[in-house]
């Protein structure tokens, strides 16, 4: 088991050069390259060449490879060439927002999902099953940008819910931080949006799982052991139901993470995702290499933590 | 998988015979009898699906509706996508403008009809980019197996290890925004045609490593029936055998997942174009018509952000929808991944 640990950390690495190689290269295929596209269209090729000196973009490729790995190693993204602040700095004041929207975002599809799926599977083929199953294809094809655009159009004027009305605001950059709580009020509508476009697959996948599960011997075996249906699929179905469910919530991240940006920026959370478009818009290539570089890391951690978690969950699973 | 058993049978006769062969074995009418019986099982096959699979019917409804208005929008749009009437700006839904009318005073149900051009466009192109190219890889990489295998899928981990979404961002911002018009020849290019073509190619681009994986896995798993085996045996070239074996064995596979990648290709044109990051105004993307300036005035006229959601749900869900039903019937390997 150590064995298989050790050579699954081991291959990380190459797949992390060629990660850090492919970033390197994306920045710097800009068409006339990263200065004048600083620089703007009225730029003179004698600025152009100075801008690129200060950036060390003069420099041989592989030269700026090596500095750039370099200093990434030792943890520094380099500066920001709009603001010149710490990209490493920078990211370390937002990066815990992107975390905490996603790990709610994730709780909050588990939460919808994975009692959704069970209920369908258990109520194979009925109304239930298919009211279920249409609704998780709905959850993939509704859009999160609309979700949230309806909430805050609509949230302003307030949302009758039978008994209440829900009123929602979206904040202003001033409430940010002010209490853990207001944070959480902040966070909790964004995270349910998102979790909802990943219910749709978690769901379905759910339901596969447990219809499966549910045929094995050692379910028969239960059941006529006379044990209740609620300690069986509590106790034996979903324990070995979820194995694969935790490969797809594993696959799902790069989905995570790809959603926050646009949720962060309607909902002004000043996270990561908001950085890299105000690094987009403003041409700042240094922060777009950064980020893409922690969020390819991100999903190259969790794609590991994932295959560590397999073989605890699952005694079966006996690796060479 | 009729193919499958035709072909491949249960002996090596059925693995050398093909369509060339067979036309010097039959005469010309035998042929064209068989282009008949083909035809009658393809009408049955399509009445069978109508039939058993409803929600996927749906799915394809939903699907050739969009490409009927993206091919006669100037038909079925009452005015022109960028006509505007300034006095007559944030109407709301009445005979004359049935969803409304925007800011600058533009007839939203036209918008929406046009704008099935520009999903069906980017959806269409960037989803023939990715599939042409990963059925190479994949087939490729699958079929071969030892070393180029090793080699192409370590290159496809890399790929994989970026979230899409930040990806397609990167790359949009790397060709950063076109602003004036290019001449190649007899053809010129504005803005607006240069931006459509980045997103095709950056979503294209994007889908190549998850579609190869998908279909080398089935390329994979044909390269060891015997019919391969035995077509190897009396000698036909991997060529011979990755076009006429493994390519009509893996194209259900194919199918299925270009049709759910579709999908997925319209959900992120419209996301890019929210985030104004796509083709820009005045043609009329469902995502733009979400985003900034008419999120700005939504607030004055809620249908605004009605209708060109409900748009892009729509379409995600038909291809959804379809590519399910595609694949119960046609690759019951695929079931419940994704």
């Amino acid at each position: 088991m150590t064995r298989y640990f050790v050579r699954r950390v081991l291959l990380l690495i190459p797949t992390m050069i060629g990660v850090t190689f492919l970033v390197f290269l994306l920045v710097r295929i800009i068409p006339g390259g990263a200065a004048s596209a600083l620089l703007g269209e009225g730029a003179t090729a004698q600025q152009v060449a100075q801008v690129k000196h200060q950036l060390g973009l003069d420099q041989p490729l592989v030269i700026q490879y090596f500095r750039w790995i370099g200093s990434v190693l030792s943890g520094d993204l380099g500066r920001s060439v709009q603001t010149h602040n710490h990209i490493s700095h920078d990211i370390s004041t937002r990066i815990g927002w992107t975390f905490e929207l996603g790990i709610f975002a994730m709780f909050f599809s588990q939460l919808i999902a994975l009692p959704i799926g069970i209920i369908s599977a258990i109520k194979q083929d009925t109304i239930l099953d298919y009211i279920a199953r249409s609704a998780a294809i709905a959850c993939l094809a509704v859009p999160g940008f609309w979700l949230a655009t309806l909430l805050i159009v609509y949230g302003a004027s307030g949302i009758p819910l039978g008994f209440t009305t829900f009123h929602f605001t979206p904040p202003l950059g001033s409430e940010i931080n002010k209490s853990l709580s207001a944070n959480l009020k902040l966070i909790v509508p964004p995270a349910i949006i998102l979790g909802i476009g990943l219910t749709g697959s978690i769901m379905r996948l759910t339901r596969t799982q447990m219809l499966e599960v549910m045929r094995q011997d050692y379910i028969r075996t239960a059941n006529a052991k006379g044990l209740r249906l609620q300690v069986i699929i509590a106790r034996h179905a979903l324990r070995n139901a979820f194995i694969p469910v935790l490969t797809i919530i594993g696959l799902q991240v790069p989905v995570l993470v790809g959603g926050t940006v646009v949720l962060e920026q309607i909902f002004s959370l000043p996270g990561m995702g908001q950085y890299l478009i105000i690094a987009i818009n403003q041409r700042d290539f240094t922060i777009i290499q950064g980020v893409v570089l922690i969020s390819a890391t991100v999903v190259l951690l969790s794609n590991l933590v994932v295959d560590f978690l397999y073989p605890l969950l699952d005694p079966r699973i006996r690796y060479a | 998988m009729r193919r499958v058993d035709k072909r491949g049978g249960t002996g090596n006769e059925g693995a050398v015979t093909t369509v060339s062969e067979e036309r010097t074995l039959h005469g010309a009418g035998e042929l064209e009898r068989r282009a008949e019986q083909t035809a009658v099982r393809w009408g049955r096959g399509l009445l069978r699906f109508l039939r058993t699979k409803p929600l996927g019917t749906i799915g394809a409804v939903i699907i050739l509706a969009i490409v009927v208005l993206a091919i006669f929008a100037p038909v079925f749009a009452p005015y022109g996508f960028d006509h505007r009437v300034l006095k007559d700006k944030l109407l709301t839904p009445s005979l004359k403008h049935p969803m409304g009318t925007d800011l600058l005073g533009r007839d939203v149900l036209s918008r929406i009809i046009y704008g099935a051009r520009v999903s069906a466009f980017v959806g269409f192109g960037s989803v023939l980019i990715s599939t042409v190219t990963a059925t190479l890889i994949g087939t490729v990489s699958g079929y071969f197996g030892g070393k180029v295998d090793t080699i192409v899928q370590r290159l496809v981990d890399i790929l994989l290890a970026f979230p899409a979404f930040i990806l397609l961002l990167a790359i949009v911002a790397a060709f950063g925004t076109p602003t004036s018009a290019i001449h190649l020849g007899p053809f010129s290019f504005d803005p607006a045609q240069q931006r459509a073509g980045q997103v095709v190619f950056a979503i294209g681009l994007l889908f190549v490593a998850p579609a190869s994986r998908v279909i080398r896995g089935a390329a994979l798993s044909v390269r060891n029936n015997l019919y391969v085996e035995g077509a190897r045996t009396v000698g036909a070239s991997d060529l011979r055998i990755l076009t006429r074996y493994v390519l009509p064995n893996v194209a259900p596979t194919i199918i299925v997942y270009a049709t759910l990648q579709l999908g997925y290709a319209i959900l992120a044109e419209a996301t890019l174009a929210f985030l104004a990051f796509g083709i820009p105004d005045p043609v009329p993307s469902w995502g733009l018509m979400l985003s900034g300036l008419a999120r700005a005035r939504i607030r004055q006229d809620p249908w605004l952000a009605f209708w060109p959601g409900l748009a892009i749900s729509l379409a995600v869900f038909g291809f959804n929808m379809l590519g399910d039903a595609l694949r119960d019937v046609l690759d019951p390997r695929l079931r419940g991944s994704r």
